[in-house]
């Protein structure tokens, strides 16, 4: 077996621009712990000061539970609900922020927009957490696209270069699943997390079942630089990548659907 | 995708795959268009607000542990994409879970300590009434009514 041609991030390879793209939900996601303890009140109050485009300012809860057994046979459940930041929302209710000692997680909802006012607005939140929290690093940063293809009575492989297996004489295709693939960038410092499931058809949301194709990539290093062109750079490899990924795996009926 | 309640193996092995169904069963849950996050804040105020006694000044029962761990367990195993609940509790201690279109079509889960989900729901001038033991895997028929709410 011959190996394989040695991978580089090529910035001169293009991806087409597609009218209609499938994204219900892009993110850009700093994991950076506060050094400067963040007090809930004050918190909020900066924040609705400072954001006055996201009037939607809710607080988030984590909500810890465990059971466990003990000696005597019986069992004990204990639990711990936290404070975990604030949840911001703008009025048309397509971005929405997690502001939260660990971090920023910025979502622009569909219809997507282009890369550089999704990611210039991200921006603007991790400057503000940089601002009022100053972490040291950053310990991961993620993009990641969450990708929604109704499925129209057709199969996941009309879309995506993958067919699940039939069980012969049982089933010709599965019902549901739930693929996920992690792959290291070699000579980069990231990780793609891909995964491709189904999602049960909804009224609400979508009126038959649909196909989810979600690319995250992440760093796997530490990211002691936090000035902007550093930054800039990182975002835009990674965003190069998630394109990679995701045009190397839909067929040319996606495509043409998505208006490429 | 659903988070059981019961190991369904002995193994090592089964409790590694255990493990996994949880995860994959929360790899969304940061998410904003697919995720849960909203139920799971508003979880955490009502038990915040209802696990004293008499927290209605009514004389109401306090929400247990118990009853806030079947809850948690059942908004993490809706299908992914699946409509939220608002919640609530009652004086009884069950924590009820709501899905609302109108005053005249509505479905209530109400989850209570040992495990048994109650559900009312009322559809125009109908309603269906039952209950279910839950075992980490939301009950079919509940299922089939939190989709007949969004039908309205």
């Amino acid at each position: 077996m011959s190996p394989l041609p040695k991978f580089s991030i090529d910035f001169s390879e293009e991806f087409p621009t597609l009218d209609a793209a499938p994204s219900i939900e892009a993110v850009i996601h700093w994991q950076a712990k506060a050094s400067k303890p963040l007090e809930r009140q004050a918190l909020q109050d900066e924040l609705t000061q400072r954001l006055p485009d996201y009037p939607i300012c809710q607080p988030q809860q984590d909500i810890q539970i465990a059971a466990s057994g003990t000696s005597d046979g019986t069992s004990e459940v204990s639990h711990r609900t936290q404070w975990n930041g604030f949840r911001l929302q703008d009025e048309q209710g397509l971005h929405v922020a997690q502001f939260t000692p660990s971090g920023v997680i910025f979502s622009r909802l569909k219809p997507y927009e282009k890369w550089e006012a999704f990611k210039n607005e991200a921006i603007r939140f991790w400057e503000l957490f940089l601002e009022l929290a100053e972490p040291p690093t950053i310990k991961r940063l993620g993009v990641r696209y969450i990708n929604q293809i109704p499925l129209a009575g057709k199969r996941p492989s009309a879309y995506l270069n993958i067919e699940p297996c039939p069980l012969p004489g049982i089933a010709p295709s599965s019902e549901t699943f739930f693929y996920q693939d992690t792959y290291p960038v070699p000579d980069y410092p990231y990780r793609i997390n891909w995964v491709r499931t189904i999602q049960p058809q909804q009224q609400t949301l979508v009126d038959q079942k649909a196909l989810i194709v979600d690319i995250d990539v992440f760093t796997t290093t530490e990211l002691l630089e936090l000035n902007q062109e550093s930054l800039n750079q990182r975002l835009r490899e990674m965003r190069w990548l998630k394109n990679k990924v995701f045009f190397s795996s839909i067929t040319q009926t996606a495509l043409e659907q998505f208006g490429a | 995708m659903t988070t059981a309640l019961l190991s369904r193996g002995y193994t090592e092995t089964a409790q590694y795959l255990d493990q996994t169904n949880q995860y994959m069963g929360q790899h969304f849950r940061e998410s904003v268009a697919l995720g849960k996050r909203p139920a799971f804040n508003e979880l955490a105020e009502v038990w915040e607000e209802c696990s004293r006694p008499n927290w209605d000044g009514y004389d109401a029962l306090p929400v247990q542990i118990k009853t806030l761990r079947y809850a948690k367990l059942f908004i993490e195993a809706l299908p992914l994409g699946s409509p939220l609940p608002s919640v609530g509790a009652e004086p009884d201690g069950h924590l009820t879970l709501e899905w609302y279109r109108h005053p005249r079509w509505i479905l209530s889960v109400s989850a209570s300590p040992e495990g048994v989900l109650y559900y009312a729901a009322l559809f125009g001038s109908s309603d269906v009434r039952g209950s279910e033991p839950f075992f980490g895997e939301v009950p079919r028929s509940i299922l089939d009514l939190i989709q007949r709410v969004q039908m309205a």
